[in-house]
């Protein structure tokens, strides 16, 4: 069977991402685009017995290499890979689109145009002469809806059509300078004026929002409250799910202890299981309605088009860090997971942009420190526990705009990115996209569940319960302890002066969950829901409030996990800055958290 | 013919680009975007720090100060 070779390209914002999971099924392979960290989908389908192959290429404006995405489109276009290009036009804001569609048609390759979002351009009321447009551009067009799948068939029929035409070898991409640029735009504007008809110049819907939303003034406020409504929303609904998580926890906590000791299994085994294993992974998998929650909101943020906004709200503040407002996007994506977040600094073109940010990204609390506020907030502040772990956020916050102030006043010659970022129209998001993002960060959840946090599970349980005379029964005696007594001189200052606790903190290293479930384990902590027993435990040895509050500190400013720091390494491609990030974030997390400890312990 | 500076014009009102004034990469990726001379611009926002809300050619655009200072234009009805 032959393969047919599609490659997507069009502007950012075009709706390639939502025509993209609209074919996409089971069979996506993501990978990064050779040399670069840009992120390279691929999908294979079968359509009426002929396999298809689409490549997604990343969303850009023009093919002049400007940035590494443009380049990346470009290369992969000048070696011909693609049997045909399929270029996905945003019919509602054709004249911009058109740009890209002109330079690709210039290489002389088979292309089809996707007309796209023509659900829009007919609410409006408008109309686009599809055959004239397509005599002046000479090149095939289909109107399509990604958002309703309409036409979704016909575009493949046409490029399994399309195929027949012999390709051209030896392609060469165009760079236009300024004198072609306006040669197109001219061409391009005469374009819509004989294609388009009834084109509307009144107010739209989006500016109608955008009145209120990028208000001079109230902007600000706003962008505030609405990341606010997010977190509220994960601690408080979430927190409410989680109680029925823990029941379900418990039960099978019960129902497994019951069948060991029916089978008569040793007590170490029955302690590997119970204490080790479902204490350290069930525990964890509590959490999943806060994880759920936050990125429903992150993904709903981003789809409907207000992300972009929050770069543009938020340039004033940013500038004073000495960022462009771009560097607001990956800053609020490492509210969710810092992993993606560093990723996502991608998108500033300068080096020194990309590094502040990432060296910024930990201070956004993400989401597997969670579980540690929760827990902490809900044992010692009862029923303001939402807002004690609201607090963390905000005291990240902060202390990320106080070091970005300092840098920012150390280094004043550095030129920072100028922004320009496009304000795409609002829309409802669509629920594939949305499911489809919310899916692959709780499989990414599950999955260090599984892996990461199972593994760690069960070296702690190790730990912890071997001792130099083999297995003890009293975990002071344990190798846990010796390492964990070794850090308690640094730590007490800090009032976390407890072994368990700096051996909890050194196996949050692995991932942040990992700080509860350590804890549990440590104490002793049977079933990880009970926290009233672990209450008690911690209070025996004289861990109060303000010691609680500490732990939350460090653990929001410490070291982020593994994940993070070999994503940053990989990054920016330098040892020296991600040693110079793990030393930084640590002194950073000891000296905050001694700060507030000596200032309210007397 | 006096040209304005964009950063000094006032909201919902439609001007044309005259001049550019910027580094040369920034001034590409304004181009591609199809803001060149010659382009009418509607300035739909402007947020108290200087950056501005801009419609050019179907499309809203966030640009922060430096850049509508580095634009400029002319009235549309003057031409």
């Amino acid at each position: 069977m032959q393969t047919l070779n599609l490659a997507f390209i069009g502007n950012p914002n075009c709706g390639k991402t939502t025509l993209f999971n609209a074919y996409t099924g089971a069979n996506l392979k993501v990978a990064n685009w050779a040399g670069v960290t840009i992120e390279k989908k691929e999908e294979y389908f079968n359509y009426n017995n002929i396999k298809i192959k689409v490549t997604d290429l990343p969303g850009i404006y023009s093919l002049n290499s400007y940035s590494i995405e443009e380049k990346v489109s470009r290369e992969y276009i000048e070696k011909g890979q693609a049997d045909i290009i399929i270029d996905i036009v945003d019919a509602s804001s054709l004249e911009r689109n058109l740009y890209l569609a002109l330079q690709l048609i210039e290489t002389g390759q088979p292309i089809i145009l996707a007309l796209n979002m023509m659900d829009i351009v007919k609410k409006r009321g408008m109309r686009i002469n599809i055959k004239k447009l397509e005599e002046m551009l000479k090149v095939k067009i289909v109107p399509i809806s990604a958002k309703n799948r309409s036409g979704l068939d016909e575009l493949l029929e046409t490029a399994i059509k399309l195929k027949q035409i012999e390709k051209k070898s030896n392609i060469r991409v165009k760079i236009d300078n300024e004198e072609e640029i306006t040669k197109k735009y001219d061409y391009i504007e005469q374009i819509v004026n004989e294609c388009i008809e009834n084109k509307k110049e009144k107010e739209e819907i989006t500016d109608k929002i955008d009145k209120i939303l990028t208000h001079r003034i109230l902007g600000l406020p706003i962008f505030i409250l609405i990341m606010a409504i997010v977190f509220l929303l994960t601690f408080t609904i979430g927190d409410f799910i989680k109680g029925y998580f823990e029941l379900l926890l418990e039960m099978f906590s019960d129902k497994v202890l019951y069948i060991l000791q029916e089978i008569g299994a040793g007590k170490a085994v029955t302690s590997l299981i119970i204490e080790g294993i479902i204490s350290g992974v069930g525990g964890i998998l509590t959490f999943l309605p806060n994880i759920f929650i936050l990125f429903l909101c992150l993904a709903f943020l981003e789809d409907s088009g207000y992300m972009a906004r929050a770069s543009y709200i938020m340039n004033g503040i940013m500038e004073k860090l000495g960022l462009s407002g771009k560097a607001c996007i990956p800053m609020i994506l490492g509210f969710g997971c810092s992993v993606p977040a560093v990723m996502s600094t991608r998108t500033l073109k300068s080096e020194k942009d990309r590094k502040k940010t990432i060296m910024l990204i930990p201070c956004m609390s993400c989401s597997a420190k969670i579980p540690i506020y929760v827990l902490f907030s809900g044992m010692f502040f009862g029923k303001y526990g939402a807002l004690a772990s609201l607090s963390m956020y905000l005291i990240g916050v902060l202390i990320a705009i106080i070091i970005g102030i300092i840098t920012n006043k150390i280094d004043k010659k550095s030129r920072r990115e100028k922004l320009i970022v496009e304000l795409p129209e609002y829309k409802m998001p669509d629920i594939t996209t949305v499911r489809k993002y919310v899916w692959d960060k709780i499989k990414d959840y599950l999955e260090k569940a599984g892996t990461i946090i199972f593994i760690a599970s069960i070296i702690l349980w190790g730990v912890l319960n071997i001792g130099s005379t083999g297995f003890v029964e009293n975990a002071e005696e344990s190798y846990g302890a010796i390492i964990g007594k070794i850090l308690v001189p640094i730590l007490k200052p800090a009032g976390l002066g407890y072994w368990q606790i700096a051996v909890a903190l050194i196996s949050g290293l692995a991932a942040k969950e990992v700080v509860v479930s350590s804890i549990n384990v440590l104490y002793g902590i049977e079933i990880a829901s009970k926290s009233t027993e672990l209450y008690s435990a911690l209070n025996t040895v004289g861990f109060t409030s303000l010691n609680a509050i500490c732990l939350m500190i460090f653990c929001l400013l410490y070291v982020p996990c593994i994940a993070t720091i070999a994503t940053i390494r990989n990054e920016t491609k330098s040892n020296r800055f991600t040693i110079k990030i793990i030393l930084f974030q640590m002194l950073l997390a000891w000296v905050v958290t001694t700060l507030t400890y000596q200032m309210f312990s007397t | 013919m006096e040209f304005i500076n964009l950063l000094k014009c006032t909201t919902k009102e439609k001007y044309i680009i005259e001049e550019i004034k910027t580094d040369n990469i920034t001034k590409i990726r304004l181009q591609v975007l199809g803001v060149i001379r010659g382009t009418k611009i509607e300035i739909l926002n402007k947020r108290i720090n200087g950056a501005i809300i801009i419609k050019v050619r179907g499309t809203r655009l966030g640009i922060d100060k430096e850049i509508s200072n580095s634009i400029y234009v002319v009235g549309e009805k003057i031409t």
